[in-house]
């Protein structure tokens, strides 16, 4: 099997050029926070509508989208364009092709997200679930889309390194995808499709955007770092491929699982069940590489953070993948769609399992694009401890609310509607301080990160030899 | 690099790609093209085949309006065949009634109960008051106060007697939502719905006044006031006003008895702002709260 040694390639040349994965990861940085501040601040309202005053910026809606485009293009695409300009010149063996262009993407990408999100605010939503940046500002997005893949393209085609790794497929597969999915759910879709197609559609897009997107850059992280962190090899490349080519195959076709039980046609429907369904086959596959490239290596889960974000992941990945699937029947949509049980399994797959994994990376690379060691293991204990928590008491609550909604309003007789909000309100309480335990901990995080690179210890020999990337 | 097995990777590669199309065109693109989802014809409540009729200007607007406050991130908009839907909502949406909709407004959560069929179910005055205060209409409400589609009054307070352009084009939007089926609230021909066997009325005990308090102040109070007396917060935007309790007079009959107010709960004011009451209160909660209007008589 190929061997990627970063230490036989470094002594040759640096081939990340790591200004711009730290100036993107920066950047991600602060959406992060903000993001989640919008979520906050929005959760807040549900108990307090009156918070905030009379502000038309600030009225729930728009806060509610800024929030949700702030943490999945914001956060996580800025973070997914910076780990893809480190993990692809260090799986092909080369620099990136056209330095200057991964400048102008990570640049016009900062400024264009930030008029979008801006533009929200002001009340200029498209009213694209998942794609609420008007289409002024579709149009640069789709380009910077296609700029970043090229290029990824052209430096794999140029590549030293002959084996293409598991990740890199993910990548190709993952930006070539949305490209693809961006321009077909923003410029097309909402323009050209009426109705009853525009909504199929419209799920075919949000659902691609979380798993032809966020999935495939989340599994490319793992699959990168997860060998390189635990230095054993991938457990099992042939079931990486299953993984990759299940993905491929049943993901497009979920799409329909958002509007079950609505106008769109039955059979598309249960077509989206039933791939929903099959999807457990590229998760489990993925999930048994975890574990079987883990076996020897559990001891790190006591001192490694990155090895504990890692696995948690995983944990909340078993976890997404039993309840995406169950939820997708239609006895169960029944119930729970339309109440807060879909929230939580939305943030369940994004922050539980997707953002932790970004944590791994950033908390493994970070030393690397730096300099310098992690300043504060105290801070990394505090951020993985107060996501845990907050998470846990996050999605149980909505999980709680979901159900107890879902089950007045279907399961009784003569509830009026607002009982229903009155019942739940509680645990909208419990979830904003949830939500508030995992923004500290977030804070914690980009602080400790701040720290480290203005003022972490040194990186040594030592820590060098610690943490060669080795992919076998 | 142009070696077989990189073309051969780079094939690959296209088929993962074209997997995506595979599905947009299986799943999605054949019944777009197909399944005639885009036609304008529903079955209207009778059963006929009827045009759905286009937006107009000031509709356009609203829908506009809808789209740029994200109001359906709140409010779903299609009944399903299934669960308390129908009970609460109205009849099942059809394709055709989405004909129009570029984009398509569904929603996928109800933190707010679903407008598919919200058109006709209030008079604009309503909505206009509910629209500035939610709270005052439904105690417990958790939908933002939309002020600033109102005139300012001259203490700054938002004057629901004069929504702005973009105001009335909102409410336009939501009067003309499900109302393609024709008037399916009120059908012809038939008896106006409602029971049919004339209730008889409990002995009103101060228990049942108790919580008829607890209704009439969650449920009552935005239009009929605290007092009773017919002045609550959105009672301004009404015609007719709302009920004034304390004179003990009821339009039908005069003098009217409790199991005609239990009607009038039931099935609400036709032309007025009072609507049915059937599915949201239940019956002991009726009776509760007319008990309690009972005592505004002075």
């Amino acid at each position: 099997m190929a061997v990627v040694s970063e230490k036989a390639i470094s002594q040759k040349e640096e081939v990340v050029d790591k200004k711009l994965v730290r100036m993107s990861l920066y950047y991600a940085f602060v959406w992060l926070l903000v993001g989640m501040l919008g979520g906050v601040l929005t959760s807040i309202k549900f108990n307090y509508p009156d918070f905030l005053g009379y502000i038309p910026w600030l009225a729930f809606g728009r806060l509610r989208v800024f929030h949700l485009n702030g943490v999945a293009f914001g956060w996580f695409t800025t973070a997914a364009f910076g780990m893809a300009y480190y993990m692809v010149p260090k799986l092909t063996g080369i620099k990136m092709v056209w330095p200057k262009v991964s400048y102008v993407v990570v640049y016009s990408w900062a400024v264009v997200s930030t008029i979008g999100q801006i533009s929200l605010l002001a009340g200029y939503s498209q009213g694209v679930e998942v794609g609420e940046w008007p289409v002024w500002v579709d149009v640069p997005v789709s380009m910077i889309f296609a700029l970043i893949t090229t290029q990824i393209f052209f430096t794999i085609a140029n590549r030293k390194e002959k084996h293409i790794y598991v990740s890199l497929w993910y990548l190709t597969a993952g930006f070539t995808w949305s490209t693809i999915n961006y321009v077909l759910g923003n410029l097309i879709n909402p323009y050209f499709f009426a109705g009853v197609d525009n909504a199929a559609i419209q799920g075919f897009y949000l659902h691609s955007v979380v798993g032809l997107w966020i999935t495939p850059m989340g599994t490319a992280m793992l699959y990168y770092f997860m060998p390189v962190i635990t230095k054993n090899p991938v457990y099992s490349h042939k079931l990486s491929m299953i993984g990759f080519w299940g993905l491929a195959l049943f993901y497009p076709f979920t799409g329909a699982h958002h509007y079950l039980f609505s106008p769109i046609d039955t059979w598309v429907q249960t077509i989206a069940i039933m791939s929903s369904m099959m999807l457990i086959m590229p998760v489990w596959s993925v999930i048994t590489n975890q574990v079987g490239t883990m076996k020897g290596k559990w001891h790190m889960l006591s001192s490694h953070i990155e090895v504990k974000f890692m696995v948690l992941g995983a944990v909340f990945y078993v976890i997404t993948c039993f309840q995406g699937p169950t939820q997708a029947l239609r006895s169960m949509q029944q119930i729970i769609h339309f109440t807060d049980w879909v929230v939580g399994h939305a943030h369940l797959a994004i922050y539980g399992v997707f953002t932790m994994w970004t944590w791994a990376g950033i908390y493994y690379i970070w030393p690397k694009l730096t300099g310098r060691q992690i300043y504060s293991q105290k801070l990394s204990g505090w951020h993985f401890w107060l996501s845990l928590v907050g998470f846990a008491i996050m999605a149980l609550t909505l999980w709680g609310a979901g159900l107890v909604q879902g089950g007045m309003l279907n399961l009784e007789s003569n509830v009026a509607f607002i009982d229903t909000v009155k019942a739940i309100s509680p645990f909208w309480a419990v979830r904003t301080v949830g939500g508030t335990l995992m923004m500290l901990g977030a804070a914690c995080f980009v602080y400790n990160m701040y720290m480290t690179a203005k003022v972490g210890r040194l990186v040594d020999e030592d820590f060098v030899s610690n943490r060669q990337e080795v992919l076998v | 690099m142009s070696n077989v097995t990189t073309s051969f990777k780079g094939a690959m590669l296209g088929a993962g790609v074209g997997l995506y199309f595979f599905a947009f065109f299986v799943g999605y693109a054949y019944p777009a093209f197909f399944s005639k989802h885009d036609v304008p014809k529903v079955k209207d409540y009778k059963g006929n085949i009827v045009a759905v009729r286009g937006y107009t200007e000031q509709e356009k607007l609203g829908k506009a309006i809808y789209i740029r406050e994200n109001c359906w991130i709140c409010h779903s908009q299609f009944v399903r065949p299934i669960g308390g839907d129908e009970k609460r909502y109205g009849p099942v949406s059809q394709a055709g009634e989405y004909a129009y909709d570029f984009p398509h407004t569904f929603g996928t959560r109800r933190i707010g109960p679903d407008l598919a069929r919200e058109g006709g179910k209030r008079t604009d005055g309503w909505q206009y008051g509910h629209l500035a205060n939610p709270q005052a209409m439904t105690q417990g409400s958790i939908m933002p106060k939309f002020v600033w589609y109102f005139e300012k009054k001259e203490d700054g307070e938002a004057d629901i007697t004069r929504p702005t352009e973009e105001g009335k084009a909102l409410i336009s939007y939501i009067q003309r939502l499900g109302t393609s089926i024709g008037d399916w609230r009120n059908p012809e021909g038939e008896k106006a719905a409602g029971s049919t066997v004339a209730a008889s009325a409990p002995t009103f005990t101060p228990q049942m006044v108790k919580e008829g308090k607890v209704v009439f102040e969650g449920n009552c109070a935005g239009c009929h006031g605290l007092a009773g007396n017919g002045q609550g917060p959105a009672a301004a935007a009404l015609n007719p006003k709302p009920r004034n309790f304390t004179e003990g007079k009821f339009k039908y009959p005069v003098n009217a008895k409790d199991s005609d107010l239990f009607k009038t709960l039931e099935i609400g004011v036709k032309g007025s702002a009072m609507p049915a009451w059937k599915d949201s209160l239940s019956e002991a909660q009726r009776w509760a709260v007319i008990s309690y209007v009972r005592t505004f008589k002075k």
